[in-house]
């Protein structure tokens, strides 16, 4: 039954990525933001502070 | 057919010669062989008593084979020379023909004289080799040997197509062929005699009915029945069929082919510190592999095997039934294995390593010496502690073919792994122990191939969405090209600040600022603000350093970083953006031109390369453990560059 349920949440974590990868794409996010003082998130929620 | 009717030259009694092709009679009244010669009847000598056994058939017996009827009208019984008994029936067909139904071990095979083509010559029997195939005897087919060896005729009853002489030896060859060939070269005539058949089962013969004879059990003498050493009482599961016995008290071994139990001698005590968990007599099915059928254990054994100077022992089962004949029960490192016979020429050879049965592709795994160690119980050879045999096992887990070799025999088998609780729930026991390492042919359980094959396949998905999503994300558009020149600086820690002229930057799309400076031997640092001109905040702020370096050192030029450097950030919302920058520089002394670029719908790897990380690490790591399982399974083997 554990092994069943590991399975099933491999399968909704690969679920997961892909559609993680396909939303970054589309509305181009980076994962890996080189903004330095960005939080690293897509701007989603406006501003974030500044000077 | 025309019968001949006589008088036993013995004993005066009736007998008759009722088939054609009969060349002796067995009396029934005193057991005389009789022979009818060109100068009469001959009287061979007196035949012993057919050894009972649990056969279904029986002298006068019809059956039908392909449409065609026949009968059995005589028996002979022969001998193996380790003991084992088989006999071999001689069938009358109403077309003519005549045929020998040959019984042993409970599988029946049919057989016709074969006259051979011209030009095809049978090896002799010293150059027969075990294993080898002879071409010739099938039309297409090669048949290859299996066994070899002199048979020792001891009884008959009925009419018999030769001279049957009682005690008479012969060499004789089995041989089998794929699709249940089977055929047997009589080496007591010159040429030898062949005879060419199948391996047919009883409801081929019309006899889908026949069970095994409901005979009470053989006994010897009342007296013979006890140990003759102990006289501790023993009871024989498969009477018929037991050659050698061994006394679980006194651990003598006894010879019971003569019909009385004889002592032979003392068997050495077991080297093996492990003790038998299962006990001579218990019962057990299992499934499919036995029909249903439950199997006895009737006896038992220690082997082993000596590689590299290490003994490694394990223990045997020998299981009866009488529709099923005989079959092993093997326990080495409390793993088990149901092992079964096979059919040799249904084995192909790949190469030296690799064998090919029903399908499957069998890699080497070991090739030793398998001994018997010491033995319990009753077997149906004339089985001695110390004998051994070449053995040579393969693996397509959960199978293993195994092949013992001797001089003058082959016998292939094949074993299926059984888990230690289908063991226990077979017997209805419980609390076997439990095994450590990895068995040769344990099937790997785990769900690595599950987590590879998904793994692999998402991953397959990622490759196909980057490529569809292309167009999408990677339809680069500069929306700012400008230089700034920043005016020196009086102090060397001063920052200059300078704002772009205002560009429009549109949603869903990255954004990429690229800064461009002539740096020589120097550094410059920008920090670069993005500010929505029409809010007058700014949204995102990233720190763009350029730094260029180079020399000569030991007469070999060398640079470090560039004039260019560049970042990414996610995409922001539409509108009207203007770039704040603030420099820093090596050499504030002088002005600083800096280029500046921002760029839409940049080509990205980082959101690839971070999917396609997440989604091999767990089949990366499941992969890893199984390899890790082959890797401890072949350790064990003395092939381990086979895997």
């Amino acid at each position: 039954m554990f092994r069943y349920i590991l399975r099933i949440i491999f399968i909704i974590f690969t679920l997961t990525v892909l559609g993680g990868y396909i939303m970054a794409t589309w509305f181009g996010w980076e994962i890996v933001s080189s903004g330095s003082r960005s939080r690293g998130m897509p701007y989603i929620f406006g501003y974030r502070g500044g000077k | 057919m025309s019968v001949l009717k006589a008088s036993c030259p013995s004993c005066a009694g009736p007998i008759e010669f009722r088939a054609g092709s009969t060349i002796v009679v067995i009396c029934p009244h005193c057991r005389s062989a009789v022979a009818r010669t060109d100068r009469g009847l001959d009287d061979l000598g007196k035949v012993a008593e057919i050894v009972e056994s649990q056969s279904p058939l029986k002298l006068g017996l019809k059956g039908t084979w392909r449409g065609h009827k026949f009968e059995l009208t005589g028996r002979s019984q022969n001998r193996h020379e380790l003991g084992g008994v088989w006999d071999e029936w001689y069938a009358v067909f109403s077309n003519g023909w005549v045929g020998w139904l040959a019984e042993a071990q409970g599988k029946f095979y049919l057989t016709f004289y074969k006259k051979l083509p011209a030009g095809v010559k049978i090896p002799d029997y010293e150059s027969l080799v075990v294993g080898e195939p002879i071409f010739g005897i099938h039309e297409k087919l090669p048949l290859i040997v299996n066994e070899k060896g002199t048979a020792t005729a001891i009884a008959a009853e009925g009419e018999i197509p030769f001279k049957f002489i009682p005690g008479e030896k012969r060499n004789y060859a089995d041989l089998s062929g794929e699709g249940n060939l089977f055929a047997t070269i009589d080496y007591e005539t010159n040429p030898p005699t062949v005879f060419l058949g199948e391996e047919v089962k009883l409801e081929d013969l019309g006899w889908a009915d026949l069970k095994p004879a409901e005979r009470a059990e053989r006994r010897v003498s009342a007296a013979s029945m006890n140990c003759p050493k102990c006289a501790a009482p023993l009871s024989l599961q498969a009477p018929d069929k037991t050659e050698r016995v061994a006394c679980p008290y006194c651990d003598s071994l006894l010879d019971v082919s003569e019909g009385k139990l004889k002592w032979l001698k003392t068997l050495q005590p077991s080297p093996y510190e492990e003790k038998f968990c299962l006990k001579i007599g218990m019962k057990a099915s299992f499934g499919n592999l036995t029909r249903n059928e439950p199997m006895t254990i009737i006896g038992a054994m220690v082997r082993s095997v000596t590689i590299e100077g290490e003994t490694y022992f394990w223990h045997e089962y020998l299981l009866y039934n009488p529709k099923i004949g005989f079959r092993w029960l093997v326990h080495s490192d409390n793993h088990w294995n149901f092992v079964e016979p096979v059919n040799p020429a249904l084995i192909s050879r790949g190469s030296k390593k690799k064998i090919f049965f029903e399908g499957d592709s069998f890699k080497i795994f070991q090739d030793a010496v398998a001994r018997v160690e010491y033995v319990t119980g009753e077997f149906y050879w004339r089985v001695e502690q110390g004998e051994s045999v070449r053995a040579i096992d393969y693996i397509a887990p959960p199978k293993v073919l195994s092949c013992e070799l001797t001089g003058k025999e082959m016998n292939w088998s094949l074993g299926h792994y059984l888990t230690v609780q289908e063991v226990e729930k077979a017997f209805g026991i419980q609390n076997l122990p439990r095994p450590r390492l990895i068995a040769p042919n344990q099937p790997y359980t785990g769900d690595a191939p599950f987590y590879i094959k998904w793994g692999l396949f998402s991953i397959a998905v990622l490759i196909i969405l980057a490529i569809l999503l292309l167009p999408f994300s990677a339809s680069t558009k500069t929306v700012l090209t400008q230089t700034l020149v920043f005016p020196p600086a009086n102090n060397p820690n001063a920052t200059r600040v300078l704002f772009s002229k205002p560009f429009e930057l549109e949603a869903n799309k990255n954004i990429q600022i690229t800064a461009k400076a002539p740096v020589d031997n120097s550094w410059v640092e920008l920090d670069v603000d993005l500010i929505n001109v029409q809010t007058n905040q700014e949204v995102e702020s990233v720190s763009i350093p350029v730094e260029y370096y180079y020399g000569v050192e030991d007469g070999e030029r060398w640079t470090e970083g560039g004039n260019e450097n560049s970042s990414k950030i996610s995409s922001l919302p539409k509108g009207t953006y203007v770039l704040r920058v603030e420099a820093s520089w090596q050499t504030s002394n002088t002005s600083l031109p800096v280029e500046l670029k921002v760029e839409q719908g940049i080509a990205s790897c980082s959101n690839f390369i971070c999917a396609f990380i997440l989604l091999a690490i767990v089949p990366f790591i499941a992969w890893i453990r199984r390899r890790h399982f082959e890797q401890q399974r072949w350790e064990q083997s003395m092939f381990s560059s086979s895997s």
